[in-house]
């Protein structure tokens, strides 16, 4: 009994017939219909991820080389996850949304668990452990899969006619518990983006500000004290406020970085032949591919892959603002609050506004699970698209008539 | 009524739900606003690395990113005979990079390593695990141990990527693979070495690559020495020091540099051993400062033996003093006192004022321009009366010489002087030379000619004196001196007349032939030559300090010169410290033992003496 039937039982472009207001959060100020799904939104994603593709081959070709003996060995995984990313982007985006919020405990649920496997037996990379075995050498990162489903857990939330509810109390526990098995990994960055989505869906869906400022100071300052207790994070933020203090410790991450975007200028040193990729930059596939962007690409390679990000951020929200669900509406806030906080950050730390941390850049690093997710997350966007509020209705019409 | 009331309480939840929905539309308007103000910062900062700071990062860059390590092989050093006194040796430093040490730990690394660099184990382990990305842990190994370290390998345990488990063969025993030393790396370098020790240390120089310091031939042969690589390709490295390959292109050709020259030098290294020797013997014996021995072929201008104390370590140069550093006998003059009197009597003859058979009387003491002057041995013999030329230069008469240098008309004797090279700089192969000081024609008062006839009132290097000197022994023709073999083009100029040289000579070899000065006469062989005392000037350049320079000056066979040598000895304490007892010695000693090995004795020529040179001089 829902406003909104699967649109696979209909005909495209076919507007329902006399929507019926039965599900408690939809408005019934507005007229509706369902559409094709958001071409310029697609046109985007493939652009971003081609151009990922092109930087993550360049990125790693050097390492594939010496590692393997074939360049292409990186890339040819990360082309594989692809087209899996996209195929399932293209299903995801014909199930229709409401199945995310009747599945909203269950994802969590297996995202908790497979966290909690990870710390049984996972595989450890970088001094944590992220990462779960798969057949074939493959592996999945559940913190990926953590993201999506807090964001599901928190658009239900921030959906509810009042916020301070049950499922308010059941999802933040839940969530709570992710980001503490998340931060046990530890993967503070992760961490902090469900951290940051759970403030950010709480302060769209009304939660009162006063208490989401004094919760939000409190955190932030345990964390800062946490921060500074540990002395790797706290050799980070020193790295990143005084890099030319240590350029071979501290700071080698961040110099690197600089020295891959400075010697980028404008134009770039051209496609394939950045410096600071070969064993200079640590991680220059993963969360330094921005820095390798900007050597080869220069300013414009930077500045687009900006506006890329930008423009898919624009497209989530009007997404969101058009939807006549408020779970939809949510579930898009969340998923392009999700990606846009990990782009930011990510790109941040390329350019020194943040002390490095773990984040890739979403679509464009290597990285299976990552790519995956975040491709479905896509598709769940570009469902929630093909539901538009076509006209609002007057103040007269939406009051009951016979008053 | 109560649907009034029902339908009131619904227009309330209506306007309740608008009001959230205007809250929650404004809500996401901020949202979005705080994500376009982070993505307009992130633009703004973007722009301001990447064209702003773009100069100087790019700067910085190629600082911090290994350099291309072209490896500059100097060419050797060899001796005329083709002895090598300096070569470049491949050395290997090793670092460690913990990132990479893969599965090993560091203590099997030290393990590994500590036999083969035999350093203590428990110290190694401590190194390897300090927490950088680079680690120096030994320097200079040559090849054998390089060669060790790269086939040593160590052992892992095999296991089971899937289950992590030790992975034990049939027999119970854990199975293990052996695999080489991760983490290591090895960098290539030149070091200088001096096979023959430091012998010639002041000639060859001292020489620091990457510093880019050098001296002596080192410095002044460098382009013969290091050859650049003009038409290479610059070479990049990666950051674990790795030749990038690029597409179409051989990483081996990139780093081939041109083979440099090897530098021959006119030194023989015979000769100069034997200089080296005697002198430090001479130096010992008579306590003096500093010496020097110039050993030159007055024919071409070669110089044979160049020996300079205080020595230093051109291996270890960096230890040295600065004082021990400089070749004093290019840099630094002094006044050549009596050895100038050859000259003198030279110039005299050559500008007709005096003629072989010319008496001179020589009064002992004389006033001059305000000055009195007298003789060395005034208090001995006060007035010697008529003397020849022979007793002037046997006897070193300063009143004598002054009456011949005052006969000569002034211009003529600064010509001659100039000709001789006093004042000017020889042009030897060496930095740093000086040109010592010949005043100015309108300086030349009356005292000051006299005193130049005499040996003060001028400076010069030791190299100069014994450059005029062999001028004289080669028969009135200055020959530049040199060093360097490579590319020498000779500068030779006629000074005075063969007749005017070979008196000179005739003259100084009848005065080493009196019984009195038979302190350097050779057995078999004619000696021309003449001593020097000197007194050493302040160094403020105000008046004479009570030390002397003593020094002798002569060459061999006086017939047919083949061999000029310059002794100076500064500052000697040993008692009645002249050129006779402390310079002439040494001089002796050298030639004697130099006759036999260079074939000049009559009886030693028939026999072997003349196989050992193998480049006949």
């Amino acid at each position: 009994m829902e406003l909104i039937t699967n649109p696979r039982r209909r005909k495209h472009n076919k507007p329902p017939t006399a929507p019926k207001p039965v599900d408690s959060d939809v408005q019934v100020t507005h007229e509706t219909r369902v559409t094709a799904m958001d071409r310029p939104l697609t046109l985007a994603i493939f652009v971003l991820v081609g151009m990922g593709l092109a930087s993550v081959f360049s990125a790693s070709a050097h390492e594939a080389q010496l590692e393997t003996g074939n360049s292409f060995t990186i890339v040819n995984k990360q082309i594989l996850f692809a087209v899996a990313g996209f195929i399932l982007m293209f299903v995801i985006s014909r199930v229709n949304f409401q199945f995310w919020r009747s599945t909203a405990k269950l994802w969590a649920i297996i995202s908790i668990c497979l966290l909690g496997l990870t710390m049984v037996i996972g595989v450890t990379a970088n001094g944590s452990e992220r990462w779960i075995p798969l057949p074939f050498g493959f592996q999945f990162q559940p913190s990926d899969l953590a993201k999506l489903s807090a964001a599901i857990l928190m658009a239900q939330v921030a959906s509810q006619r009042k916020i301070i509810s049950m499922t308010f109390v059941v999802n933040m526990f839940l969530i709570s518990m992710m980001i503490f098995l998340i931060y046990q990994q530890p993967s503070l960055s992760v961490s902090i983006i469900i951290g940051l989505l759970s403030v950010v869906m709480l302060f769209l869906g009304g939660f009162p500000l006063t208490f989401l400022f004094i919760g939000g100071s409190l955190i932030g300052y345990k964390m800062m004290n946490k921060i500074m207790a540990t002395e790797y994070q706290w050799r980070r933020i020193t790295g990143w406020l005084d890099p030319w203090g240590d350029p071979q410790d501290k700071g080698y991450n961040l110099i690197h970085s600089y020295f891959a975007i400075g010697s980028g200028g404008l134009f770039g040193l051209g496609y394939g032949h950045s410096i600071e990729k070969l064993a200079y930059l640590p991680f220059p596939y993963t969360d330094f591919i921005f820095s390798v962007i900007c050597e080869e690409w220069g300013l414009f390679g930077g500045l687009i892959i900006m506006a890329l990000f930008g423009f898919i951020a624009w497209r989530g929200f009007t997404i969101a603002m058009n939807c006549p669900s408020t779970f939809g509406q949510m579930l898009a806030f969340g998923i392009t609050t999700t990606l846009t906080l990990q782009a930011i950050m990510n790109i941040s730390v390329a350019i020194g506004m943040m002390p490095v941390t773990g984040v890739t850049l979403p679509f464009v690093s290597y990285g299976g699970t990552s790519l995956i997710i975040s491709l479905l997350m896509m598709g769940i966007l570009l469902n929630i698209s093909r539901y538009k509020i076509t006209a609002r209705l007057s103040e007269a019409a939406a009051t009951p008539a016979a008053l | 009524m109560r649907s009034y009331q029902a339908k009131l309480t619904e227009q309330r939840k209506v306007k309740q739900r608008q009001k959230k929905g205007k809250d929650r539309v404004f809500r996401s308007f901020v949202l979005f606003w705080i994500f376009g103000l982070l993505g307009i910062a992130l633009a703004g900062r973007l722009v301001y690395v990447q064209i702003w700071e773009s100069p100087e990062l790019v700067s910085k860059a190629s600082q911090f990113r290994n350099q291309s390590l072209v490896l500059y092989n100097r060419g050797r050093i060899l001796d005329r005979n083709g002895v090598i006194l300096a070569q470049d040796t491949i050395l290997y430093d090793l670092y460690a990079h913990p990132q990479y040490y893969f599965k090993a730990t560091a203590d099997q690394i030290a393990g590994a390593l500590a036999p083969i660099l035999s350093q203590s184990e428990e110290g190694l382990k401590t190194l390897l695990k300090k927490e950088h990305r680079t680690i120096r842990v030994a320097n200079n190994l040559n090849k054998g141990s390089m060669d060790q370290i790269l086939k040593s390998q160590i052992t892992l345990p095999l296991i089971d990527p899937k289950t992590k488990v030790s992975l034990v063969g049939d027999d119970g025993k854990p199975l293990t693979r052996k695999i080489a030393i991760p983490g290591l790396d090895f960098s290539k370098k030149a070091v200088r070495n001096y096979p023959q020790g430091g012998l010639g240390a002041h000639v060859l120089g001292y020489v620091n690559d990457e510093a880019e310091i050098s001296s002596g031939v080192e410095y002044s042969a460098r382009s013969i020495l290091k050859k650049k690589p003009t038409d290479m390709i610059h070479a990049e490295l990666d950051g674990r020091g790795r030749v990038i390959n690029v597409a179409n292109f051989d990483p081996k050709a990139m780093v081939k540099v041109p083979k440099a020259d090897d530098v021959t030098l006119t030194l023989d290294s015979r000769l100069q051993y034997i200089a080296e020797r005697e002198l430090d013997a001479g130096m010992k014996r008579s306590g003096g400062r500093r010496g020097a021995v110039i050993m030159m072929a007055p024919k071409t201008g070669e110089v044979l033996a160049f020996a300079v104390t205080p020595k230093y370590d051109p291996a270890r140069y960096f230890q040295a003093n600065a004082s021990a550093l400089k070749n004093w006998a290019i840099t630094d003059v002094y006044p050549p006192g009596s050895t100038m009197k050859v000259l003198t009597v030279a110039s005299g003859l050559d500008s007709g004022v005096i003629q072989k058979d010319s008496r001179i009387l020589d009064t002992g003491k004389m006033k001059i321009g305000g000055w009195t002057i007298h003789n060395y041995d005034y208090y001995r013999n006060r007035y010697p009366g008529m003397i020849d030329l022979v007793y002037l230069l046997q006897h070193s008469s300063n009143i004598a010489s002054a009456k011949v240098s005052l006969m000569i008309p002034k211009a003529k004797q600064r010509e001659l002087l100039h000709r001789f090279g006093v004042g000017s700089k020889t042009g030897v192969d060496l930095s740093g030379e000086s040109s010592g000081i010949l005043l100015p024609l309108s300086n030349w008062d009356q005292a000051t000619h006299a005193s130049i006839g005499y040996g003060y009132g001028i400076a010069m290097t030791p190299l100069q004196v014994a450059a005029s000197v062999a001028a004289i022994a080669n028969d009135g023709i200055w020959n530049k001196p040199y060093l360097i073999q490579n590319n020498h083009e000779p500068v030779k100029r006629r000074v005075i007349s063969k007749t005017a040289a070979r008196t000179t000579t005739e003259l100084l070899a009848t005065a080493i032939e009196k019984p009195k000065t038979s302190s350097v006469r050779l057995d078999g062989v004619r000696v021309a030559g003449k001593t020097g005392t000197s007194k050493r000037p302040n160094d403020n350049g105000r008046g004479y300090t009570n030390q002397r320079y003593t020094s002798f000056v002569g060459y061999y066979p006086a017939e047919d010169p083949r061999i000029l040598m310059l002794v100076v000895v500064d500052s000697p304490t040993q008692a009645e410290s002249w050129g006779s007892t402390v310079a002439g010695p040494i001089f002796k000693a050298i030639a004697q033992e130099t006759i036999s090995y260079l074939g000049l004795t009559p009886a030693r020529i028939s026999s072997k003496g003349s196989e050992t040179v193998k480049k006949p001089l």
